[in-house]
Protein backbone atom coordinates (compact mmCIF):
# COMPACT_ATOMS: atom_id res chain seq x y z
CA UNK A 1 0.00 0.00 0.00
CA UNK A 2 1.30 3.56 -1.24
CA UNK A 3 1.79 5.61 1.68
CA UNK A 4 -0.58 8.35 0.19
CA UNK A 5 -3.07 5.61 0.94
CA UNK A 6 -2.21 4.63 4.13
CA UNK A 7 -5.36 5.82 6.54
CA UNK A 8 -4.55 9.55 8.29
CA UNK A 9 -4.58 7.67 12.02
CA UNK A 10 -2.41 4.82 10.57
CA UNK A 11 0.26 7.63 10.10
CA UNK A 12 -0.96 9.77 12.62
CA UNK A 13 -1.87 7.72 16.27
CA UNK A 14 -2.54 11.10 17.82
CA UNK A 15 -4.78 12.17 15.45
CA UNK A 16 -7.29 9.41 16.65
CA UNK A 17 -7.71 10.12 20.41
CA UNK A 18 -10.81 11.25 21.77
CA UNK A 19 -11.02 15.10 21.05
CA UNK A 20 -13.20 15.42 24.18
CA UNK A 21 -11.31 13.97 26.40
CA UNK A 22 -8.23 15.36 24.97
CA UNK A 23 -7.70 18.68 26.35
CA UNK A 24 -6.29 19.81 29.68
CA UNK A 25 -9.25 20.53 31.86
CA UNK A 26 -11.51 18.06 30.44
CA UNK A 27 -8.92 15.27 31.19
CA UNK A 28 -8.31 16.44 34.85
CA UNK A 29 -11.88 16.27 35.40
CA UNK A 30 -12.29 12.39 33.03
CA UNK A 31 -9.39 11.83 35.40
CA UNK A 32 -10.85 12.51 38.91
CA UNK A 33 -13.98 11.37 38.40
CA UNK A 34 -12.49 7.69 36.82
CA UNK A 35 -11.20 7.09 40.14
CA UNK A 36 -13.91 7.41 42.08
CA UNK A 37 -17.72 6.39 42.18
CA UNK A 38 -18.63 10.27 42.05
CA UNK A 39 -18.19 13.66 43.00
CA UNK A 40 -20.21 16.73 44.40
CA UNK A 41 -19.88 19.62 41.54
CA UNK A 42 -17.35 22.06 44.67
CA UNK A 43 -15.49 18.69 45.08
CA UNK A 44 -14.45 18.66 41.45
CA UNK A 45 -13.82 22.40 41.51
CA UNK A 46 -11.23 21.72 44.55
CA UNK A 47 -9.40 18.89 43.04
CA UNK A 48 -9.19 20.16 39.21
CA UNK A 49 -8.40 23.87 40.61
CA UNK A 50 -11.10 24.88 37.73
CA UNK A 51 -13.73 27.97 38.13
CA UNK A 52 -16.98 27.39 38.45
CA UNK A 53 -17.55 28.83 34.99
CA UNK A 54 -14.84 26.68 33.25
CA UNK A 55 -16.27 23.67 35.26
CA UNK A 56 -19.51 24.43 34.05
CA UNK A 57 -18.46 24.75 30.20
CA UNK A 58 -16.31 21.68 29.99
CA UNK A 59 -18.80 19.47 32.14
CA UNK A 60 -21.77 20.70 29.71
CA UNK A 61 -19.22 19.33 26.69
CA UNK A 62 -18.43 16.06 28.54
CA UNK A 63 -22.43 15.98 29.25
CA UNK A 64 -23.26 16.39 25.67
CA UNK A 65 -20.57 13.72 24.32
CA UNK A 66 -22.13 11.17 27.27
CA UNK A 67 -19.52 10.92 28.85
CA UNK A 68 -20.91 12.03 32.75
CA UNK A 69 -24.01 12.83 34.38
CA UNK A 70 -25.22 14.94 36.72
CA UNK A 71 -27.88 14.57 39.19
CA UNK A 72 -28.94 17.47 41.47
CA UNK A 73 -30.97 17.18 44.69
CA UNK A 74 -30.95 18.85 47.83
CA UNK A 75 -28.87 18.31 51.55
CA UNK A 76 -31.65 19.37 53.73
CA UNK A 77 -32.35 22.90 52.37
CA UNK A 78 -28.82 23.24 50.62
CA UNK A 79 -28.56 22.41 47.05
CA UNK A 80 -26.02 19.73 45.33
CA UNK A 81 -24.94 18.53 41.84
CA UNK A 82 -23.29 15.52 41.97
CA UNK A 83 -21.41 14.27 38.62
CA UNK A 84 -20.21 10.88 38.00
CA UNK A 85 -18.99 9.29 34.84
CA UNK A 86 -21.51 7.20 32.72
CA UNK A 87 -20.71 3.61 31.59
CA UNK A 88 -19.85 4.60 28.01
CA UNK A 89 -17.31 7.82 29.45
CA UNK A 90 -15.29 5.05 31.70
CA UNK A 91 -14.80 2.91 28.78
CA UNK A 92 -13.96 6.46 26.69
CA UNK A 93 -11.18 7.34 29.26
CA UNK A 94 -9.90 3.88 29.35
CA UNK A 95 -9.54 3.81 25.81
CA UNK A 96 -7.64 6.83 25.58
CA UNK A 97 -5.74 5.69 28.52
CA UNK A 98 -4.85 2.75 26.72
CA UNK A 99 -4.22 5.25 23.33
CA UNK A 100 -2.14 7.57 25.13
CA UNK A 101 0.26 4.68 26.44
CA UNK A 102 0.80 3.38 23.42
CA UNK A 103 1.59 6.49 21.44
CA UNK A 104 4.00 7.56 23.99
CA UNK A 105 5.70 3.87 24.51
CA UNK A 106 5.92 4.14 20.66
CA UNK A 107 8.51 7.79 21.14
CA UNK A 108 11.84 7.52 21.26
CA UNK A 109 14.12 8.01 24.23
CA UNK B 1 0.17 8.24 29.86
CA UNK B 2 1.84 6.44 33.30
CA UNK B 3 4.51 8.73 33.41
CA UNK B 4 1.69 11.92 33.68
CA UNK B 5 -0.80 10.86 35.40
CA UNK B 6 -0.50 8.43 38.03
CA UNK B 7 -4.51 7.28 39.10
CA UNK B 8 -3.57 5.95 42.39
CA UNK B 9 -1.79 9.66 43.46
CA UNK B 10 -5.32 10.81 41.96
CA UNK B 11 -7.35 8.97 44.16
CA UNK B 12 -5.48 9.72 46.90
CA UNK B 13 -5.32 13.31 46.58
CA UNK B 14 -9.05 13.03 46.10
CA UNK B 15 -9.01 10.95 49.55
CA UNK B 16 -6.82 13.02 52.00
CA UNK B 17 -8.40 16.39 50.21
CA UNK B 18 -10.84 15.37 54.24
CA UNK B 19 -7.63 15.73 55.83
CA UNK B 20 -6.72 19.30 55.27
CA UNK B 21 -9.97 20.58 57.29
CA UNK B 22 -7.39 19.69 60.96
CA UNK B 23 -10.56 18.07 62.73
CA UNK B 24 -9.12 14.85 63.32
CA UNK B 25 -6.17 16.45 64.87
CA UNK B 26 -8.19 18.85 66.96
CA UNK B 27 -10.34 15.89 67.91
CA UNK B 28 -7.22 13.96 68.96
CA UNK B 29 -5.70 16.83 70.83
CA UNK B 30 -8.46 17.87 72.99
CA UNK B 31 -8.82 13.78 73.81
CA UNK B 32 -5.16 13.65 74.37
CA UNK B 33 -5.58 16.85 76.32
CA UNK B 34 -8.62 15.94 78.48
CA UNK B 35 -7.13 12.74 79.07
CA UNK B 36 -3.75 14.00 80.49
CA UNK B 37 -5.38 16.78 82.24
CA UNK B 38 -8.08 14.38 84.40
CA UNK B 39 -4.81 12.46 85.03
CA UNK B 40 -3.16 15.59 86.91
CA UNK B 41 -5.80 16.89 88.54
CA UNK B 42 -7.91 13.93 88.97
CA UNK B 43 -10.91 16.23 88.17
CA UNK B 44 -13.46 14.66 85.83
CA UNK B 45 -14.93 17.58 84.41
CA UNK B 46 -11.71 17.72 82.11
CA UNK B 47 -13.46 14.66 80.49
CA UNK B 48 -15.81 17.47 78.55
CA UNK B 49 -12.73 18.50 76.48
CA UNK B 50 -12.83 15.08 75.28
CA UNK B 51 -16.65 15.59 74.58
CA UNK B 52 -15.79 19.22 72.93
CA UNK B 53 -13.51 16.88 70.77
CA UNK B 54 -16.17 14.76 69.34
CA UNK B 55 -18.57 17.69 69.24
CA UNK B 56 -16.54 19.98 66.91
CA UNK B 57 -15.45 16.92 65.23
CA UNK B 58 -18.96 15.73 64.07
CA UNK B 59 -20.23 19.48 63.66
CA UNK B 60 -16.75 20.59 61.75
CA UNK B 61 -17.52 18.02 59.17
CA UNK B 62 -21.43 19.02 58.94
CA UNK B 63 -21.06 22.36 58.99
CA UNK B 64 -17.44 23.73 57.91
CA UNK B 65 -16.02 21.02 55.36
CA UNK B 66 -19.00 19.90 53.50
CA UNK B 67 -20.10 23.13 52.12
CA UNK B 68 -16.71 23.81 51.30
CA UNK B 69 -15.06 20.36 49.92
CA UNK B 70 -18.73 19.18 48.60
CA UNK B 71 -18.65 15.06 48.54
CA UNK B 72 -17.16 12.59 47.14
CA UNK B 73 -18.20 8.75 46.75
CA UNK B 74 -15.13 6.90 46.68
CA UNK B 75 -14.42 3.14 44.68
CA UNK B 76 -15.16 0.20 45.93
CA UNK B 77 -11.42 -0.21 47.00
CA UNK B 78 -11.30 2.70 48.89
CA UNK B 79 -14.29 1.50 50.91
CA UNK B 80 -12.68 -1.89 51.68
CA UNK B 81 -9.79 0.02 53.01
CA UNK B 82 -12.14 2.28 55.29
CA UNK B 83 -13.74 -1.16 56.49
CA UNK B 84 -10.70 -2.77 57.35
CA UNK B 85 -10.52 0.45 59.84
CA UNK B 86 -13.46 0.06 61.24
CA UNK B 87 -13.17 -3.90 62.02
CA UNK B 88 -9.79 -2.86 63.38
CA UNK B 89 -10.87 0.00 65.87
CA UNK B 90 -14.03 -2.36 66.84
CA UNK B 91 -11.63 -4.84 67.92
CA UNK B 92 -9.47 -2.70 69.81
CA UNK B 93 -13.28 -0.76 71.44
CA UNK B 94 -14.07 -4.56 72.24
CA UNK B 95 -10.41 -5.78 74.04
CA UNK B 96 -10.68 -2.48 75.92
CA UNK B 97 -14.78 -3.05 76.83
CA UNK B 98 -13.71 -6.86 78.19
CA UNK B 99 -10.75 -5.15 80.20
CA UNK B 100 -12.89 -2.37 81.85
CA UNK B 101 -16.14 -4.76 82.04
CA UNK B 102 -13.31 -7.05 84.31
CA UNK B 103 -11.80 -4.65 86.36
CA UNK B 104 -15.76 -3.23 86.88
CA UNK B 105 -16.53 -6.88 88.07
CA UNK B 106 -13.75 -6.90 90.40
CA UNK B 107 -11.61 -10.21 88.34
CA UNK B 108 -8.28 -10.34 89.48
CA UNK B 109 -6.21 -8.41 87.13
CA UNK B 110 -3.41 -8.16 89.52
CA UNK B 111 -0.43 -9.55 87.33
CA UNK B 112 -2.23 -8.81 83.62
CA UNK B 113 -0.30 -6.50 81.71
CA UNK B 114 -3.53 -4.77 81.18
CA UNK B 115 -0.97 -1.25 80.52
CA UNK B 116 1.49 -2.89 77.99
CA UNK B 117 -1.79 -3.97 75.57
CA UNK B 118 -2.69 -0.36 76.04
CA UNK B 119 0.61 0.62 75.02
CA UNK B 120 0.79 -1.72 72.40
CA UNK B 121 -2.82 -2.03 71.42
CA UNK B 122 -3.66 2.09 70.80
CA UNK B 123 -0.69 2.94 68.91
CA UNK B 124 -1.20 -0.37 66.51
CA UNK B 125 -4.34 0.96 65.58
CA UNK B 126 -3.50 4.15 64.90
CA UNK B 127 -0.85 2.76 62.74
CA UNK B 128 -3.06 0.91 60.95
CA UNK B 129 -5.27 3.57 60.25
CA UNK B 130 -2.34 5.75 59.05
CA UNK B 131 -1.70 3.20 56.63
CA UNK B 132 -5.28 1.72 55.55
CA UNK B 133 -6.58 5.67 55.12
CA UNK B 134 -3.16 7.02 53.15
CA UNK B 135 -3.55 9.76 56.65
CA UNK B 136 0.33 10.07 57.35
CA UNK B 137 0.22 12.34 60.39
CA UNK B 138 -1.44 9.66 62.37
CA UNK B 139 1.81 7.68 62.18
CA UNK B 140 3.18 10.68 64.18
CA UNK B 141 0.43 10.59 66.71
CA UNK B 142 0.91 6.57 67.13
CA UNK B 143 4.02 7.58 68.49
CA UNK B 144 2.79 10.01 70.34
CA UNK B 145 0.11 7.88 72.18
CA UNK B 146 2.97 4.62 72.38
CA UNK B 147 5.16 7.61 74.29
CA UNK B 148 2.61 8.66 76.72
CA UNK B 149 1.22 5.56 77.64
CA UNK B 150 4.49 3.69 78.20
CA UNK B 151 5.42 6.53 80.24
CA UNK B 152 2.68 5.56 82.01
CA UNK B 153 3.21 2.07 82.39
CA UNK B 154 7.51 3.07 83.35
CA UNK B 155 7.11 6.32 85.17
CA UNK B 156 3.16 6.57 86.60
CA UNK B 157 1.70 10.12 86.95
CA UNK B 158 2.56 12.64 86.96
CA UNK B 159 4.86 11.96 84.25
CA UNK B 160 2.59 10.55 82.04
CA UNK B 161 0.13 12.93 82.29
CA UNK B 162 2.10 15.38 81.61
CA UNK B 163 3.44 13.58 78.09
CA UNK B 164 -0.16 13.33 77.53
CA UNK B 165 -0.75 16.60 77.84
CA UNK B 166 2.17 17.68 75.54
CA UNK B 167 1.13 15.01 73.36
CA UNK B 168 -2.38 16.77 73.57
CA UNK B 169 -1.38 19.95 73.04
CA UNK B 170 0.52 19.05 69.32
CA UNK B 171 -2.29 17.36 67.19
CA UNK B 172 -4.40 20.90 69.03
CA UNK B 173 -2.22 23.07 67.43
CA UNK B 174 -1.47 21.26 64.36
CA UNK B 175 -5.20 21.17 64.13
CA UNK B 176 -5.79 24.81 64.59
CA UNK B 177 -3.28 26.00 61.98
CA UNK B 178 -4.64 23.64 59.18
CA UNK B 179 -8.53 24.47 60.04
CA UNK B 180 -7.19 28.27 59.79
CA UNK B 181 -5.46 27.74 56.05
CA UNK B 182 -8.38 25.68 55.27
CA UNK B 183 -10.38 28.20 55.85
CA UNK B 184 -8.98 30.59 54.28
CA UNK B 185 -8.15 28.45 50.80
CA UNK B 186 -11.65 26.78 50.34
CA UNK B 187 -13.96 29.64 51.22
CA UNK B 188 -18.16 28.98 51.63
CA UNK B 189 -19.98 28.60 48.10
CA UNK B 190 -22.98 30.36 48.50
CA UNK B 191 -26.42 28.66 47.89
CA UNK B 192 -27.12 30.08 44.09
CA UNK B 193 -23.92 29.54 43.41
CA UNK B 194 -24.70 25.71 43.97
CA UNK B 195 -27.69 25.52 42.77
CA UNK B 196 -26.65 26.41 39.31
CA UNK B 197 -23.45 24.24 39.32
CA UNK B 198 -23.59 22.41 36.27
CA UNK B 199 -26.09 24.80 34.24
CA UNK B 200 -23.69 26.19 31.87
CA UNK B 201 -24.75 26.12 28.45
CA UNK B 202 -28.12 24.65 28.83
CA UNK B 203 -31.50 26.90 28.57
Amino acid sequence: MAAADAEPEELHPLAGLDRVIHSPARLMVMTNLYVVESAEFIALMNLTGLSWGNLSTHLSKLEEAGYVELEKGFRGKKPYTMVRLTGEGRAAFKAYKEQMQGVLAELPD
Amino acid sequence: MSDMIDLRDVERRAWTLYFQDGLWDIFLGLMFLGGGLRSLTDNLWFYLLVLAGVLIFILGKRFITLPRLGQIKYSAGRRARTNVVRVVALGAMIVTAVIFTMAVTGADLAGAPVGWIFAIMVPGVFIVMAYMMDFTRLYFYAILIAVFTISSELYGDPAAAWAQIIAGLLPLLVGIVLLVRFLRTYPAVDEETLARSGDNGRS
